[in-house]
């Protein structure tokens, strides 16, 4: 009879659990890595440093292709702005909520070991047609009034797996302004992320707003997806010194590739240097290994390669 | 119906059977049937084929029956005991054609119940028996039934909380030639005791059958000594019982010439002699076993003789303050005279009467193992469709049957269930995910057997592990554990000796608190085939 009671003791103690489908709304409403990530195919290690401002000389066929390495470089640094907001976010995922109430789900807070004295919270809210949640701090021993955000974001659902459309607003200055360590966020007052799965092809655009305008320029990047593997990335640089001369152009980069047979990148340098109503611009076609196919300049007469070697990437014309 | 009181009796049976002389010898033919089962809404009796062994032995060793005259039937159905009947009354018809003067003895022990004796699941009308008996081509037919109802304290045989079988101890014209001796009245629980491993009546008939009851000393017990003297025995040994005194019957209706002599213990030198000079008092002859097989009610200056098989015993006879006791062995052939010098004293912790251990239920306790197969769902829909989905179950169960009390089970079980399915949420729909139930339950439940099927509810303590594993690795897998009280209630039916199927319905209460507090109920439908252990 004693073990019975035991096991009935037992039994009690391992009651509970997680089975709730509130928390798989409001977790829905948070993005991941695979729908935020640009996947590029090849490997980030044969970019080389600063390859997206790099000068070059006419290409040869079968020579690496630099506007991929651009291309991968734009890719990375679109990737690394957002890993620290989704590593956040598949911590988040793996741990029950604190609090739970119909509309609202709080995970922590907790002592946040990165910053001593301080405490961290995640909270999410669930309005009529969005959810909104926030990363917050607050100095230890402060009332509710002392957090404040890190991040913050929303996201409006649209039925399916991750389907919606969501915005992210990574808020470097407040940051900083609590003497936090930011990393590689040290230059930007905001990073702005906004998305939509709902339909295809997948977008994402990032915003980069740099602290100080006259040292940098204000970055912008797009992202799409088509579920066949086509990828576009278009990255729109103003104010800065690409060609040679004393004034600043405005950089528009779109390269879109295959999934196994390369992809084509067109450069459009407008204003500064560039004659007045004339678009610099630079075709660059590169195969499954990286290598140049075709090279067509604007600029110069000389063709390198065929156009007929260029994968067809068509289908990411439609907007 | 009555009962002849005690001296009006023993007159009118005195009148009878003394003028009942035998004139020629009596060829005796012996049904002996026992069953200690008496079928459904019966308690099992402990000693019922004990007791027909015991006669079978002591009617084809001292009472004259031949031993191809006699059959004994052990646990057979009202079918066999007509088939051994009819082949009795068939032999002693070619006898009597013969010339031969005949007897036909049957001697049941077992249950009875509403005007029918009951062997296992099949019964056998008493008046119909009584009328085939008073058809039966022999002279003299003899019926000696030990059955009826049921007591706590000490066992008791037949059937409970009905009307006790009506023996008619009215003489008629029309049945001449017939004896019915009964172990009980009407009314009335025959009882056995564990402590002489048979029935009170039983054993006091077959102890005066091997010469307690030879009140004459002439060295015959007569049908009425025998009766007498387990009555005498039978009424004083319960009259302390639970179950209240209990008054053997005899009804009788005997004409023409003979006296009916049930054992002739004369010139049979084997056997146990307590000699003049022996202290009277009350001897107890005691098997190995530990049980009393024969007793004795000595007089002064008089003489008994018992008619014991060949054997060793231990032989007992209680005083005030102790008991004495000794050791007599019987030979084959030869008569063994008690020497009271070789017995000692004893104290009565030492009493060398063991008896049979008591069975503290009528019922044996037993396991049973099962599979199982089920449906489980909630009564809640949006639940059952989207949060815990209604599933088929298949599972292990196991049964203590009779343990904690008679016709209680204690089952535990154990299923298993799950289903694939794709999530469909207000602003989440699509994930496909399998879904699991983990279900440990424990239940004891009261049943009603009535024939093959047994109606059972009782209370259930289940123990549920719900749980979702989703494909999509973005979404976390989820369980919950809870312990869940509920009910059971269905119909065992048993379909052969071992196995059983059984149908239930279960409903229970669960109270989920994760998104919220909610009071959720859940039911579940189910078979089961039980193997007997």
């Amino acid at each position: 009879m004693r073990h019975c009671w035991l096991l009935l003791l037992g039994c009690l103690a391992a009651c509970g659990g997680n089975f709730s489908n509130d928390d798989l709304e409001f977790l829905n409403a948070l993005p991941t890595r695979e729908d935020l990530a640009s996947e590029l195919p090849g490997s980030s290690g044969t970019v080389s440093e600063g390859g997206l401002r790099r000068r070059t000389d006419a290409l040869a066929v079968g020579e690496p292709s630099t506007l991929y390495r651009d291309t991968r470089a734009a890719s990375d640094t679109f990737n690394n702005g957002m890993d620290g907001l989704l590593t956040l976010l598949e911590r988040i995922r793996e741990l029950p909520p604190t609090t739970r109430a119909p509309e609202l789900r709080v995970w922590g807070p907790w002592p946040d070991p990165d910053h001593p004295g301080h405490e961290v919270r995640f909270a999410m809210k669930r309005e009529p047609d969005s959810f909104i949640y926030l990363l917050q701090f607050r100095t230890q021993g402060t009332g509710e009034e002392g957090w404040w955000s890190a991040i913050e974001g929303t996201f409006q659902p649209d039925g399916g797996l991750r389907k919606g459309t969501g915005a992210v607003r990574i808020l470097v200055k407040q940051t900083k302004a609590h003497g936090f360590d930011v990393k590689g966020l040290a230059d930007l007052d905001l990073l702005e992320i906004v998305y939509q799965t709902r339909a295809l092809p997948i977008t994402v655009r990032m915003r980069f707003v740099p602290s100080s305008p006259e040292k940098a320029s204000e970055l912008l990047y797009a992202y799409r997806e088509l579920p066949s593997g086509l990828g576009e990335m278009g990255f729109l640089l103003e104010d800065t010194d690409i060609l040679p001369g004393t004034q600043k152009e405005d950089l528009a980069i779109i390269s879109r590739w295959t999934t196994d047979r390369g992809g084509v990148g067109i450069i459009s340098v407008t204003g500064g240097d560039v004659p007045p109503g004339f678009t610099a611009t630079q075709v660059e076609c590169w195969d499954a290994s990286f290598r140049v196919t075709y090279l067509k300049r604007s600029w110069e007469p000389a063709v390198v390669g065929s156009a007929s070697a260029c994968p067809d990437v068509s289908a990411l014309e439609q907007p | 119906m009555s009962r002849p009181s005690g001296q009006g009796l023993v007159f009118v049976l005195a009148l009878v059977l003394a003028a009942a002389v035998q004139a020629q010898p009596l060829r005796r033919f012996a049904l002996v049937v026992g069953n200690d089962d008496g079928g459904a809404d019966t308690r099992p009796l402990r000693f019922a084929r004990d007791d027909a062994r015991k006669m079978h032995g002591l009617l084809t060793r001292l009472g004259g029956v031949e031993y191809g005259d006699a059959r004994l039937l052990l646990d057979e159905e009202a079918g066999d005991f007509l088939r051994a009947l009819a082949e009795l009354e068939s032999s002693a018809k070619v006898a009597r054609a013969r010339g031969e003067r005949t007897a036909l003895i049957v001697y049941y022990s077992g249950h009875a119940k509403d005007g029918a004796l009951r062997l296992g699941d099949s019964a056998l009308d008493l008046e119909s028996l009584k009328r085939r008996l008073l058809a039966a081509p022999a002279d003299i037919r003899i019926a000696i039934l030990d059955s009826c109802r049921s007591g706590a304290l000490t066992r008791t045989k037949g059937a409970r909380r009905a009307p006790a079988f009506a023996i008619d101890t009215s003489a008629t014209r029309e049945a001449r030639g017939l004896v019915i001796l009964t172990s009980s009245s009407a009314d009335e629980d025959s009882q056995e005791s564990d402590l002489l491993g048979g029935s009170y009546f039983s054993h006091h008939l077959g102890s005066g059958m091997m010469g307690d009851a030879d009140r004459s000393g002439d060295g015959q017990v007569t049908l009425f000594e025998a009766y007498s003297h387990a009555y005498a025995r039978t009424v004083a040994d319960t009259a302390d019982s639970s179950a209240g005194a209990q008054h053997p019957t005899f009804s009788y209706d005997l004409a023409g010439n003979g006296d009916l002599v049930l054992t002739d213990l004369r010139g049979r030198d084997e056997g146990l002699l307590v000699p003049r000079t022996a202290p009277a008092g009350a001897y107890y002859f005691v098997n190995p076993a530990g049980l009393v097989v024969a007793e004795v009610d000595k007089a002064v200056d008089a003489e008994r003789r018992l008619a014991l098989a060949p054997g060793r015993y231990t032989v007992k006879r209680r005083l005030a303050d102790r008991l004495r006791v000794g050791e007599a062995e019987v030979q084959r052939g030869r008569t063994t005279v008690l020497d009271e010098s070789r017995l000692h004293d004893a104290p009565f912790s030492d009493d060398p009467v063991k008896g049979v251990a008591p069975r503290e239920r009528a019922l044996r306790t037993y396991w049973t193992l099962g599979l199982t197969g089920g449906y489980h769902s909630f009564f809640d829909t949006p639940t059952r469709e989207n949060l815990f989905l209604s599933t088929p179950l298949l599972g292990l169960e196991v049964g203590l049957h009779h343990y904690f009390r008679e016709n209680w089970r204690w089952d535990v079980d154990l299923s298993l269930g799950g289903r694939q399915a794709t999530l469909e949420l207000p602003t989440l729909s699509g994930p496909r995910y399998r879904y699991s139930l983990l279900n440990v339950g424990t239940s004891l439940v009261a049943e009603w057997p009535l024939g093959r099927f047994s109606p059972f509810v009782g209370p259930r303590l289940a123990y549920l592990v719900m749980g979702r594993d989703f494909e999509d690795a973005s979404l976390p897998d989820q369980f919950y554990a809870v312990l869940t009280p509920g009910l059971v209630g269905g119909v065992r039916w048993r379909l052969s000796d071992r196995f059983e199927l059984t149908g239930r319905a279960r409903v229970h209460y669960l109270l989920y608190n994760v998104d919220a507090q909610r009071s959720l109920g859940y039911w579940e439908l189910g078979a089961l085939v039980t193997y007997r252990l």
